[in-house]
């Protein structure tokens, strides 16, 4: 029984000018159109863009390549994988990348799971407080703690003051200070909140009756974690594995603080060397590969994730929350809790705050304080002659920052809830599907490849689009790319709990679209909105990775201006800038808890 | 003030798949009550919404005083927001983040009326409804009666011509509900509004409308009267939804069924596979073998406070593949014991005879002497049921 076979008298040509008549009535599917070609233009392009990059003989390459700037070449990829340079610029870093990432993701999976269980399944004392305590670090910047380790730990091999084990005498080799160790301490302590929230939120939702059941046939408790438990979590196990894994190849801020000393170089800082340096083309080569290391990676979790939908019944709404006594191990896995918030939380934030207002580190001499760092007049430094608070800088920064995130955040969660309209309402199915994936694409690519990409595209006119790099047009259309999949993600859910009736209702009662948005749609999603404006503004506010590729002097804001500063060695004031960027970022993240009511672990999953 | 008139109107929301609404066609007379009736997911909203303008058609044309609304083979549509037709929803769809007061307020707004005869309005329609002192709750703070009649008064307040309600008793409790029927009767009367609604209760739909529409996957089973669709269900659909207990549906060439319609008068020419329904309320129980009613026994007695549920066995026939059990509902309290023996005759107006196809086949009359004397017999055991069919005589 097809359309067609019903009404034989009507020719498509009928049933098409009935279509647009109907279409003409409403602007859903032109605006939906509309999204889908400015995200094909902020998304899609400079990805595909930089694909062509990869091939393309760049200018200034025309002596090189032998050939002129536009042609093709196999010049870069053989350049960067099969030269005699190759070991240096690319398997190196490749080596480095692979045994940072895959090294902290499984230390991240082992000791977060661990304490995941703690705080859900256990009677373990204090968990309230500590499961909040323990998900800190992932509300601050990742390099917020990688300056707390230069903070601490660093030696003498560079110039500028010196780390507070030195500054009390003891002598720290390289290893620990810079490289591998440092980096993978650094992302483990990062990760490990990532891991609470999703394991611990996916324990929540087993049934503690299935072990129980185990329990009852005579399973002894290694056996029931071992043959119930582990294979039901494997699901949201290899889920966080591989999307920590996705965003630890990208990592840029960790190992470039830490890294740079000892020539310590990950494919994000091989990256942003091959752009400082002006090689287009092998910088297109770096991108190309983390592009598709990330996107491989999160397509294998998002086909696992399929994978695991026949799981889903496991999770009974009724699971009885019980809780298993610890017994005599009390103690020491509220110590390991406590030792986690202390290396997690307390010694690198109060490290970074007490080094604001010491002048020399790791001596505790009431001499030895100051609040010049923060509000103190001619300083007898070179550049920065003020307090930060003082400094025109840091205001100039702090507003750019937050101009241009936050214009850029607007923008994406009115584009967010927008798409989420669209993705719901659209008459035509392919708009909603292709809507719905372009916008979530961007979370498959690490920001610094993202960035180059972008740099690829708009850095030279295309038609009318003039060029864009060292204005802020760039940076916050680079923003709102790269925050889409969270704005539409947060929209699509928004409208998906909204449902039709109460937009039915008003056409109804004769309000036409606009009236409809504007009176309907949008304060019901008022709360919505916010979130979905906050979420990109944190991430945006704390992200490194595009602005110090798409970011000029000129268009400074606050995470490149801490970075700059630490490449002055003004570490006091780099760790200030840096602890004011936190303050934000925790800020804004306990608003959205406020005004969504969820916990950070549903906003995650959802 | 307005009339509807569907032509053949199809929606397929799918492709492939059955259409929701199938080549229907009705006309809604000016100040019609009319009720679509049917079972869960028959097209009844998807019908509304149509009228409405929430959803276009596939196929068909749906004119409102002589205006097109709707029209696929001309290319022609008004959406929703030009119709001024007043719809209630199924979930009543208030819009949370105004209190009441805003709530009736909107539409008014958006036609341009000045504050004080919105004021005036929205006060008249508090009062009509009974929702005085919620002016300033939120939906939120409201039972699901009170939304339901402030979702009315939204729609009321707009004057619609045409009112469509969707399902509009059915989150009331009982006495909720006659008060609200009685308040839709009292509305219906006064302004003369052209009324549609859909509902699966039939007696929402016997008590309240002046037409009844069944419907069944979406197909247009029988349009009439409450009486016509009770009375003269036009198939066996029909009259399998209508009535409770259902009718009682039995092979109509078994010996017991041609002994009963032979009574009730009737003659028994018949078709292969035809089926014989006998309403539970028309059936006549009685202890002597006299009127030479079938035989049967009484095999549950349930009481259903004021009312009796009486279960019967027939005697097993070979030729019958029906089941042999049977319904019969009284008022009277019944004299039988569980598994005392009884005869059964059956009142003819509660007789209907079904093809194999399932359409109604007219029973006709053989006014043999002996015939008059069983209906005389049948009629003076209840009296109630002793007016012929017009159809059947003719
Ligand atoms: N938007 C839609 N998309 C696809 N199918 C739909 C849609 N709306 C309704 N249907 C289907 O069309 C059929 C008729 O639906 P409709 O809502 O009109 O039923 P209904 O008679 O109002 O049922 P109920 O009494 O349960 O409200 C159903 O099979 C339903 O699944
Ligand atoms: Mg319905």
């Amino acid at each position: 029984m097809t359309e067609i076979s019903h009404s034989p008298h009507l020719s498509p040509l009928q049933k098409w000018r009935h279509r647009l008549v109907i279409a003409k009535c409403d602007p859903t599917l032109l605006i939906g159109l509309g999204l889908l070609f400015v995200f094909a233009w902020l998304i899609a392009a400079p990805i595909i863009n930089i694909l062509f990059e990869v091939f393309t003989v760049q200018t200034g390459d025309e002596m090189r390549t032998g050939s002129d700037a536009g042609q093709m070449t196999g010049y870069y990829l053989e350049r960067v994988f099969a030269s005699r340079m190759s070991s240096i610029i690319f398997w190196k870093p490749l080596w480095n990348t692979l045994l940072v990432s895959i090294t902290s993701m499984l230390l991240s999976m082992v000791i977060g799971s661990i304490l995941a269980w703690l705080l859900v399944r256990t009677n373990l004392m204090g968990r309230r407080w500590l499961s909040t305590a323990l998900i800190i670090p992932f509300m601050l910047p990742a390099w917020t703690f990688a300056l707390a380790w230069t903070t601490l730990f660093k030696n003498a091999t560079i110039g500028g003051q010196p780390g507070w084990a030195e500054a009390m005498g003891y002598q720290l080799p390289d290893w620990v200070s810079y490289g591998a160790f440092p980096t993978i301490v650094i992302m483990t302590l990062n990760y490990i909140p990532f891991v609470i929230l999703l394991v611990g939120n996916a324990l929540r939702r087993l049934d503690s009756q299935l072990e129980e059941a185990g329990q009852m046939l005579g399973a002894s408790r290694g056996r029931v974690a071992l043959s119930i438990v582990f294979p039901l979590m494997r699901p949201a196990l290899m889920s966080s594995a591989l999307l920590i894994f996705a965003d630890a190849i990208g990592e840029f801020s960790v190992p470039y603080v830490l890294g740079l000393p000892v020539q310590f170089d990950t494919l994000a800082t091989s990256l942003y060397r091959a752009i400082g340096t002006q090689q287009n083309g092998v910088a297109a080569v770096f991108a190309g590969v983390i592009l598709v290391v990330g996107i491989a990676t999160l397509a294998l979790d998002t086909w696992m994730m399929r994978e695991a939908r026949r799981f889903a019944i496991i999770g009974s709404k009724g699971a009885m929350e019980r809780r298993q006594s610890l017994g005599w191990l009390q103690w020491p896995a509220t110590l390991l809790a406590l030792i986690m918030v202390f290396i997690g939380v307390i010694a690198p934030l109060g490290a970074l705050a007490l080094s604001t207002v010491m002048h020399l580190p790791g001596r505790f001499e009431l001499s030895n304080f100051t609040l010049d760092y923060w509000i103190g007049t001619n300083l007898d430094t070179v550049a920065l002659r003020n307090g930060i608070l003082l400094s025109s800088e840091f205001w100039n920064a702090a507003w750019s920052s937050i101009s241009i995130v936050g214009s850029a955040s607007i923008c994406a969660g009115i584009l967010g809830l927008l798409t989420g309209y669209i993705v719901l309402r659209s008459p035509l199915k392919f708009v909603s599907v292709s809507l719905r994936q372009i916008t979530f694409f961007p979370y498959l690519v690490p920001g610094i490849a993202f960035a180059a990409a972008f740099l690829t595209l708009f850095a030279v006119p295309h038609g009318p689009i003039p060029a864009l790099y060292g204005t802020p047009i760039i940076l916050f259309l680079a923003l709102i790319a790269d925050q889409m999949p969270f704005a539409s993600r947060a929209g699509i859910s928004a409208m998906t709990q909204l449902g039709s009736d109460v937009e039915d209702s008003a056409r109804v009662a004769g309000a036409g679209w606009l009236r409809r948005m504007f009176s309907i749609i949008l304060p019901i999603q008022r709360n919505a909105l916010v979130t979905a404006v906050l979420m990109p503004f944190i991430s945006g506010i704390k992200g490194v990775s595009l602005f110090i590729i798409l970011a000029v002097p000129a268009t400074d804001v606050l995470t490149t201006f801490s970075i700059r500063l630490i490449d002055f060695n003004y570490t006091q004031a780099a760790n200030a800038v840096v602890l004011m960027i936190a303050l934000i970022a925790l800020f804004g993240t306990i608003l959205i808890n406020r005004l969504t009511g969820t916990g950070l672990a549903q906003g995650l999953e959802s | 003030m307005s009339n509807i008139t569907l032509n053949n109107i199809s929606k397929y929301y799918t492709k492939g798949h059955p259409p929701a609404v199938d080549q229907v066609s009705m006309e809604i007379q000016d100040g019609a009550f009319m009720c679509v009736l049917g079972p869960s997911g028959c097209g009844k909203s998807t019908i509304l919404r149509m009228i409405a303008g929430l959803e276009h058609l596939t196929d068909g044309e749906i004119v409102a005083d002589g205006r097109v609304l709707d029209n696929v083979a001309k290319g022609l549509f008004i959406p929703a927001e030009k119709r001024h037709i007043g719809l209630v929803f199924q979930s009543y769809a208030l819009w949370p983040h105004m209190t009441v007061t805003r709530n009736i307020e909107f539409g008014l707004r958006l036609k341009g009326l000045p504050a004080h005869e919105r004021k005036k309005l929205v006060a008249e329609m508090i009062t009509m409804l009974k929702i005085e002192g919620l002016e300033d709750r939120y939906p939120a703070q409201l039972s699901g009666g009170q939304q339901q009649r402030v979702a009315l008064a939204r729609t009321l307040a707009m004057n619609p011509g045409i009112l469509l309600l969707d399902e509009p008793l059915s989150n009331l409790d009982a006495s909720l509900r006659l008060s609200m029927r009685a308040e839709l009767t009292r509305l219906h009367q006064e302004f003369g509004t052209t009324i549609v609604f859909v509902t699966h209760d039939q007696w929402e739909a016997m008590t309240l409308a002046t037409q009844i529409a069944v419907m069944n996957k979406g197909t247009l089973q029988q349009i009439g009267t409450p009486d016509d669709i009770y009375e003269r269900p036009a198939n066996r659909f029909v009259a399998e939804f209508i009535g409770n207990p259902p009718i009682n549906m039995i092979s109509a060439e078994t010996k017991p069924a041609q002994q009963l319609m032979q009574q009730a008068g009737f003659s028994t020419s018949l078709t292969e596979g035809a089926l014989l329904g006998l309403r539970p309320e028309g059936l006549l129980l009685s202890k002597e073998a006299s009127l030479s009613g079938v035989p049967v026994t009484i095999s549950d007695i349930l009481p259903t406070g004021g009312a009796w549920i009486i279960e019967l066995t027939m005697a097993q026939d070979d030729t019958s593949t029906m089941p042999s059990h049977l319904v019969h509902t009284t008022q009277i309290p019944p004299r039988w014991q569980r598994g005392e023996q009884a005869y059964l005759n059956v009142a003819s107006h509660a007789m209907h005879l079904f093809d194999t196809d399932g359409k109604r086949k007219p029973l006709t009359l053989t006014l043999t002497p002996k015939a008059k004397t069983y209906r005389t017999a049948a009629d003076r055991i209840s009296p109630v049921f002793n007016q012929p069919k017009i159809e059947d005589i003719s």
